[in-house]
């Protein structure tokens, strides 16, 4: 998702995150509801003297878990591009973690290179000074594209 | 300030480029529509080959006496037979279906975990090698039913090892897949796409999945207790060594009768998919069906112990799961209502998907009332383990599940393949099977009441005729069944003679029908601008 932010006056800020339509309450819900029912069902029968589902559910459950946070932990990244009148600042994180570079506006080169390989999507890196920050990974090509001539735009009138 | 917005998903696993060429695209693929391909492939293959074992069964019970098999390999078909049915043939095809279609139906761009999802497809070529081979080994395949009741599955042969390693690869898949379906369907759902705005295809499914991952270590648990009885000396069921036999069938049962629901659950969802459509009106009670179908799935926890009345069990524990069956009645009734309501006054057309449909909403009914039947106590200690019952559960599944399968392909196939089928040869494939079926499966009911016990390979004369006509109808089913596979590769081989519109048919609504037909190798790169006219039901509450 990009959403762009702007104002003649204030700085602008352009956002990039995935889609993602599971919150952390609802992981937690759904995890929570498969663990009761998958845990009830192997707890019971391990009373009854029929114990080998329940470490096999507990393997289950594990594997599950772990692929839902792995999956949400994938979607909750982000880019925050701030466009000010001198500076250009990036934020990227996820997870509770986030670095932030700085880049002098008037010397940042935009650029959409090419990927490493003839299959590999473009890149769209902000540089200046030695430093090179690609943003806009999870995007696709023609967003990216969108997001390379917003950005331009941007870092030239403003 | 101005706020401009695009959208995408969180899948990078896939460029903008087309299929790899050769035999690595299907091994590789982490496309959903590759894997929703390979597995509808795979479990027409299955379709076919449980097919056959069925025609060795009805074979040898056209006459009685024993002409074709001996009694031992009868029991090698019977069980395997159902092994095949359940999961190699219905449950990757739903399986298939869900891959194909909830990533378009939700507006996400592929599965949420794309390489799980390749793996959860390879592993099952594998498992059914590993199953179907046993049928050369020296002792031969699994006798003793697909249930595998101890002690008579613990005294086959040593094929029994591979059996259930095979049915552990069948539970990983199943597991992986279903993991895979919830992360999907709740995470990459397109923005505007609330739950109760899902089609309910998709909540069938995230219902069923959820079903799944209970009840699969279950299954896994008991089949492993079944291996460690055999083969290292524990007593879990084993009487002599303090355990007991009747504590394997509470556990296969407890999920044994949700796995029942896993094969019908997503059948609701795509009947409740194709009738709106041919209606050309909303689905009647969308939200009741969803509740219906979450009832459903919470009651078949509380049932299993109705396919065990006979063992003997306290009136209070019989009076209990004969009530608690019977309460399924109500949310099935719910549903069974709702799907004739949207018919009601609606503009129909019955082309063959509707037909399909239609006849599943008729006999799965039956289905449901024999079943009503098995779980009235008494009657059931006359029913069990007769002909009544296989006539119960083939309703449910054969003109319930298969039904449906075929009603999904029909209807979806013209998206998946960009070539309309020849409605002739479907409405041909629909009024043969619908015959033939019940030919082969309505005489099974009185077989049942008179007495005729299944999984026997002889049976007195006074069961002669029934059975011929039962026969008869299975072998005309299964020819029935090559016009279907006709079709379906005429439609997915055949040159393309016309362009087919994005909305295939004209009542069609969700999101699969707004894009290319047919549906080109990556959709949704984008997330879709999902609208009130898109809801697939046709309710915009909000």
């Amino acid at each position: 998702m990009v959403e762009v932010q702007s104002s003649e006056t204030e700085t602008c800020r352009i956002q990039v995150r995935p889609n993602r339509s599971l919150s952390r309450r609802g992981l937690c819900l759904t995890v929570g509801l498969v663990s009761s029912g998958a845990l009830l069902a192997s707890g019971f029968f391990a009373l009854q003297g029929l114990w080998v589902p329940l470490p096999l559910a507990g393997a289950e459950l594990l594997a599950f878990t772990a692929c839902m946070i792995y999956v949400l932990r994938r979607s909750d990244q982000f880019e925050l591009i701030d466009v000010g009148p001198d500076r250009v600042a990036v934020t990227a994180g996820g997870s509770g973690s986030s670095t932030v570079t700085d880049f002098q506006r008037y010397w940042l080169r935009v650029e959409l290179k090419p990927g490493r390989y003839a299959s590999d999507p473009r890149r769209l890196t902000l540089s200046s000074h030695g430093r090179e920050v690609e943003v806009g990974r999870f995007l696709n090509e023609n967003e990216r594209t969108t997001l390379f001539g917003e950005l331009r735009r941007l870092v030239r009138n403003r | 300030m101005s706020t401009a917005e695009t959208t995408h998903h969180d899948q990078d696993d896939h460029h903008d480029h087309g299929p790899a060429k050769g035999l690595s695209r299907w091994v590789f693929t982490t496309n959903h529509k590759d894997i929703g391909t390979l597995y509808l492939l795979f479990s027409l293959a299955m379709f076919f080959v449980g097919g056959a074992m069925a025609l060795v069964i009805r074979a040898e019970l056209f006459q009685p006496g024993l002409q074709v098999v001996e009694p031992d390999f009868f029991n090698q078909m019977t069980t395997m037979h159902a092994l095949v049915m359940i999961f190699g043939a219905v449950m990757p095809a739903f399986v298939g279906l869900a891959n194909w279609l909830v990533p378009m139906m939700v507006g996400a761009p592929d599965m949420a975990l794309p390489r799980m999802n390749n793996w959860s497809f390879w592993i099952l070529p594998f498992a059914f090698a590993m199953l179907l081979s046993t049928l050369f080994m020296e002792s031969g395949g699994p006798a003793a039913g697909w249930t595998l009741y101890p002690p008579l599955s613990l005294q086959g042969g040593d094929s029994f090892a591979f059996v259930i390693f095979a049915i552990h690869l069948m539970g990983l898949s199943s597991i992986m897949g279903a993991i895979n379906i919830v992360a999907t369907i709740l995470n990459m759902r397109a923005p505007k796409m609330n739950l109760l705005r899902m089609p309910l295809f998709v909540w069938t499914w995230l219902i069923t999945a959820f079903l799944l991952i209970m009840v699969m270590p279950v299954l896994a648990g008991a089949v492993t207790m079944l291996l460690t009885d055999r083969y290292f000396g524990t007593s879990f069921f084993n009487a002599a060594g303090g355990g007991d036999p009747v504590m394997f069938q509470h556990i296969f049962w407890f999920f044994g009768h949700p796995e029942v629901y896993i094969m019908i659950l997503p059948a609701f969802g795509i009947v409740s998919e194709i009738i709106p459509t041919f209606a050309r009106k909303p689905l009647f009670g969308y939200v009741s069906m969803v509740y219906a179908t979450a009832s459903i799935a919470f009651l078949s926890f509380i049932v299993w112990a109705h396919h065990m009345f006979t063992t003997g069990m306290p009136l209070g524990g019989e009076l209990f799961f004969m009530y608690a069956t019977m309460v399924i009645a109500v949310p099935t009734g719910v549903k069974v209502f709702n799907w004739v309501a949207t018919m009601w006054k609606g503009s129909m057309t019955f082309e063959t998907p509707m037909l399909f449909a239609v006849g599943f909403v008729i006999l799965f009914t039956i289905g449901g009332f024999s079943g009503l039947m098995l779980a009235i106590v008494p009657a059931d200690f006359q029913y069990h383990d007769t002909y009544f019952v296989v006539a119960h559960f083939h309703y449910v599944l054969v003109t319930g599940a298969v039904f449906s399968i075929m009603a999904a392909a029909y209807y979806w196939l013209p998206k998946w393949t960009g070539n309309m089928y020849s409605e002739t040869l479907g409405k041909w494939h629909f009024w043969l099977s619908v015959v033939t079926v019940n030919l082969l499966f309505f005489p099974q009911h009185f077989l049942g009441l008179a007495g005729m016990p299944r999984r026997i390979p002889d049976y007195s004369v006074q069961f002669a005729e029934f059975n011929m006509w039962s026969s008869i109808g299975g072998f005309a089913f299964g020819l029935t069944q090559l016009i279907f596979l006709y079709i379906v590769l005429k439609a997915s081989f055949g040159k393309r003679t016309e362009q087919l519109p994005d909305r295939v048919w004209e009542g069609a609504k969700g999101l699969e029908w707004t894009v290319a037909t047919p549906a080109p190798y990556h959709t949704f790169d984008e997330a879709p601008d999902f609208r009130d006219e898109d809801v697939a039901h046709g309710d915009v509450a909000h």
